[in-house]
């Protein structure tokens, strides 16, 4: 007859068992730092895995880029039919498109291609539109007072492309239904929004003409466009200046409905110029000859406030 | 007698799987530590790595889109880095640290229009085709009865488009060599 073994070697060698699979499970795939042949091995399938990756979030990067201008160029569109477009000074959006692109090449979006152009509208305000899009009135236009005014507010509006702030408001939340899937086939990859972009498109002009970003996105704009604009060599503090003397205007204007109150909107942007060195950085660019071409091209726009 | 055997081996063998699983976690914990470290890629054209979390602080070395670098450190708007090396720039940079703005910086080697154009194959560029989808949509309202003007008259549209506008826009863009001649003409970001 077999002498049967205590219980609690039995319990012993079940314990360290589990124990050894749960080691065996958390250490792989590396030995003491040095792969084996079989780590090797499955070193070469994660490149492989990772370099698929790569190409669908290639893919997955150009299809939402896709959706991204679909849904801005309509903005853009509506915002030009809405308000028309200024285009009859050639110099002048030529000027403005120079700031603009000199701005946004320090921004963290390359594959964005951005342009620019006037509305011909006395409202002093600028808008972006998701995919590059940016549009400045000839109202705000008339109160600048130097280019690195103007760089100042592309920057705003490019950081609100970079952070892509109105197209996260805008898109659902949600993943894509069977009827948009269905749409999606039907339209034989014409429509990737499906018929839902009409509606997306509205609501994004009514937050652009009348509801606004809120206060948290507008500050995160400043800053950012602040950033862009001195990082490109401009003046660091314009935008402050044009902000201040558009505050002291005493006729209310329709920024006031879609971006927060002057005073709150100043102090958080000083707050960021001091906390950030940007009042000490120096610039650097010739001021006579960037304030000659400002008023070359720009001299005929201007108003005093 | 026997119960108190019992015991103690119980308890040596909790001890020992105890320190066991807790050897394995710690191992665990470790590799999962050093896939943590962030790399991080250059957006910019042009950026300023700086000797401080500040815009005034002391030039480190000038990076360029597609740089490579290590993330240290985060505070705030910035981020610590060292430099891991792409373009012959950073090779002359490799393992310097400093500071560099977030918004300058992405989570993937940057892709430019270029690379997009070449994705889209036969649509060439992203602009333009936008350009053909967005022709497409209209044709399609139009058949339906759903022209943007005629919305807007019969108040079923609040926005007038006019995507010729927008058209006229995309082709008043201006080519890299003209910004770069603007810039150098006041010495602008030198």
């Amino acid at each position: 007859m077999r002498k049967r073994l205590p219980r609690y070697l039995l319990t012993f060698s079940q314990v360290l068992s589990i124990c050894v699979c749960m080691c065996a499970c958390s250490s792989a795939p590396v030995t003491n730092g040095q792969p084996n042949f079989e780590n090797k091995q499955q070193d070469r399938d994660r490149d492989k895995d990772k370099d698929k990756d790569k190409d669908q979030i290639s893919e997955q990067l150009v299809q939402d880029l896709k959706d991204e201008q679909d849904v801005g160029r309509q903005m853009a569109a509506k915002l030009a039919g809405t308000m028309g477009v200024f285009d009859s000074d050639e110099k002048l959006t030529r000027y403005l498109n120079l700031v603009g692109r000199t701005v946004a090449e320090r921004a963290n979006r390359p594959e964005i291609s951005y342009h620019f152009a006037l509305l011909k509208t006395e409202d002093i305000n600028a808008f972006a539109t998701p995919g590059g899009y940016v549009f400045v009135t000839m109202g705000l236009l008339h109160l600048l007072a130097s280019e690195s005014e103007l760089a100042g507010i592309l920057g705003h509006e490019i950081a609100h492309i970079t952070e892509k702030h109105m197209y996260k408001e805008i898109m659902p939340k949600r993943n894509i239904s069977a009827g948009e899937t269905i749409t999606r086939i039907l339209s034989r990859g014409r429509s990737d929004l499906g018929f839902s972009i009409g509606k997306i498109v509205n609501n994004g002009l009514a937050i652009l003409l009348e509801k606004g970003l809120g206060p948290e996105k507008e500050q995160e704009a400043d800053s950012d466009g602040i950033m862009f604009a001195s990082a490109a060599g401009y003046e660091p503090l314009a935008l402050e200046q044009f902000l201040k003397r558009l505050a002291a205007r005493s006729t209310p204007d329709k920024l006031s409905k879609t971006h927060p109150p002057f005073p709150e909107r100043l102090r958080v942007l000083h707050e960021f110029i001091l906390k950030n060195g940007l009042n000490q950085v120096k610039f650097k660019f010739d001021t006579v000859a960037m304030q000659k071409r400002f008023t070359d091209v720009m001299g005929r726009y201007h108003h005093e406030l | 007698m026997t119960n108190m055997k019992k015991l103690i081996g119980s308890f040596i063998v909790t001890i020992i799987a105890i320190t066991i699983t807790i050897a394995s976690t710690t191992s665990t914990l470790s590799s999962y530590a050093l896939a943590d470290d962030e790399t991080v890629y250059v957006q910019a054209a042009k950026t300023k790595l700086l000797s401080d979390a500040q815009m005034n602080a002391g030039l480190v070395s000038e990076l360029k889109r597609g740089d490579s670098l290590k993330v240290l450190k985060k505070q705030g708007l910035w981020l610590q880095v060292s430099v891991n090396g792409a373009s012959d720039n950073a090779k002359k940079a490799a393992s310097l640290v400093g500071w560099i703005s977030k918004i300058t910086v992405g989570p993937n080697p940057p892709v430019g229009e270029a690379e997009i154009s070449a994705k889209l194959g036969d649509d060439k560029n992203l602009t333009k085709a936008a350009r053909r989808r967005a022709s497409s949509y209209s044709v399609s309202a139009s058949s339906r009865g759903l022209a943007s003007g005629n919305r807007q008259r019969e108040g079923r549209e609040t926005y007038e488009s006019d995507p010729k506008a927008v058209e006229k826009m995309e082709k008043q863009g201006v080519p890299e060599k003209d910004v770069n001649k603007f810039k150098k003409d006041v010495k602008l970001g030198e």
